[in-house]
């Protein structure tokens, strides 16, 4: 089980430093709500598509993307039949199909769907998770919290993987010719083996010195080269929906 | 230097707590009679409530589900996830009180699993502009079939955990 989306690679968006790609990344998510124009859909929902194109290719980007065509089919299907005042575009007979705000509709909840997924997204291919918590910290994100999440991604494969032995071994306990395995004593199994952790990783983490002021994960996070232009670069670009929206 | 053990072990039990909830949601599947599966995130995230009380369950449950979005490949519903089942967990771990709980507050404990994770989506999906109502209230039977399995479940694997792990209760604050 991976638990990491990161694909290695050296294009613009990877060699950004986290700290902007962080800022920038929230802050698109934040500004496409403020979106109102087509011109402003189109790049609230193209922009991570074309980053993510140049940083992890088509292939990935197909992948991302394609878990959400059956919602964008759904909000397509239903948004005009739901919103259908306004200045008709598309009526059979009588039946008024489409109104030029029913299509407002769809495009904004589209464009927003695709490109806030899309930008998370982006950040996640492009970015080791451990950089992303280091980057986290960077903003102040408290240390017992950081140290949850990097213990938090490395428990999630070695349970998984564990899961899947437990199965693999109840499984060998049913009748001949029946498949699958027994749901209930499989997963008492993982939630009884997981809580036993409990007292012995508390117990490391104290031998590691829990507690004692700059022993563990503490170092920061050097500087690259034009540090500041991609923090410049990742403010503008988020903020050019406002000049478009 | 209690205080400090005590804040490992806390630390220690959110981490694998999130850890299962995000396993269960993710690994173990349930195939539907109509197609398609069922994860067991709120069968985890009762379990969760029950076993160790409304703090450790809104913070496990509420980022197992936020993270198994986001390893999932849906970090859209990664916030909502949060929102949605910790609050599931923190309301279900106040009305089933440690190990004492009669039959009637766990039949209430599931019914509010129930409501809020079949009204959480539907209000928050919509409120967040993420989807339209009409599509959000599709979801709506699935939502509640998946939280009632889910409490259910939770509730054996609960039981089945105590008996095999006295210690568990030790564990909850």
């Amino acid at each position: 089980m991976n638990v990491s989306s990161y694909i290695y690679g050296r294009s613009f968006y990877h060699r950004f430093d986290v700290r902007p790609k962080l800022f920038a990344t929230l802050l698109f998510s934040a500004l496409s709500f403020l979106v109102s124009s087509y011109a402003g859909f189109a790049v609230v929902f193209f922009l991570p598509i074309l980053l993510m194109f140049l940083s992890v290719g088509s292939k990935e980007s197909w992948r991302c993307y394609s878990r959400l065509i059956p919602l964008f089919i759904i909000i397509l299907l239903f948004t005009p039949l739901q919103d259908r005042g306004g200045v008709p575009l598309v009526t059979f007979r009588s039946f008024t199909l489409v109104t030029e705000e029913g299509l407002h509709s769809v495009l904004r909840i589209i464009s927003r769907l695709g490109g806030i997924s899309g930008a998370l997204m982006l950040l996640l291919l492009t970015e080791r998770n451990e950089d992303i918590i280091k980057g986290l910290r960077a903003f102040r994100l408290p240390y017992n919290a950081a140290l949850s999440a990097s213990m938090i991604l490395r428990f999630i494969p070695y349970l998984g993987q564990l899961f899947s032995e437990i199965r693999d071994s109840m499984s060998l306990r049913l009748e001949e010719g029946r498949h699958g395995y027994p749901i209930l004593p499989s997963i008492t199994a993982l939630a009884v083996a997981s809580i036993r952790m409990i007292p012995d990783t508390a117990s490391a983490l104290e031998e590691r010195g829990f507690g004692r002021e700059g022993k563990i994960g503490r170092e920061p996070i050097k500087r690259p080269r034009f540090y500041f232009l991609q923090w410049a670069i990742g403010a503008i670009i988020p903020l050019s929906l406002l000049i478009v929206g | 230097m209690a205080e400090k053990n005590r804040t490992a072990l806390r630390i220690s039990l959110i981490a694998i707590m999130t850890a299962v909830v995000a396993v269960f949601t993710l690994v173990v599947r349930i195939p539907s009679p109509i197609g398609g599966y069922i994860s067991l995130c709120d069968a985890a995230v009762s379990f969760v409530a029950y076993a160790f009380g409304p703090v450790s369950g809104l913070i496990a449950g509420g980022l197992g589900a936020a993270f198994a979005d986001l390893i999932g490949g849906y970090p859209q519903w990664a916030v909502i996830s949060f929102i949605v089942h910790g609050l599931e967990a923190f309301l279900m771990g106040l009305i089933v009180k440690k190990g004492s709980s009669s039959i009637p507050m766990r039949i209430l404990a599931a019914f509010i699993a129930v409501v809020i994770v079949s009204g959480g989506y539907l209000l928050l999906t919509t409120f967040f502009g993420l989807t339209v109502f009409s599509e959000a209230v599709l979801e709506v039977p699935a939502n509640i079939a998946q939280s009632a399995v889910g409490a259910v479940i939770g509730l054996l694997l609960y039981s089945g955990v105590r008996k095999a792990y006295r210690p568990l209760d030790s564990l909850r604050w």
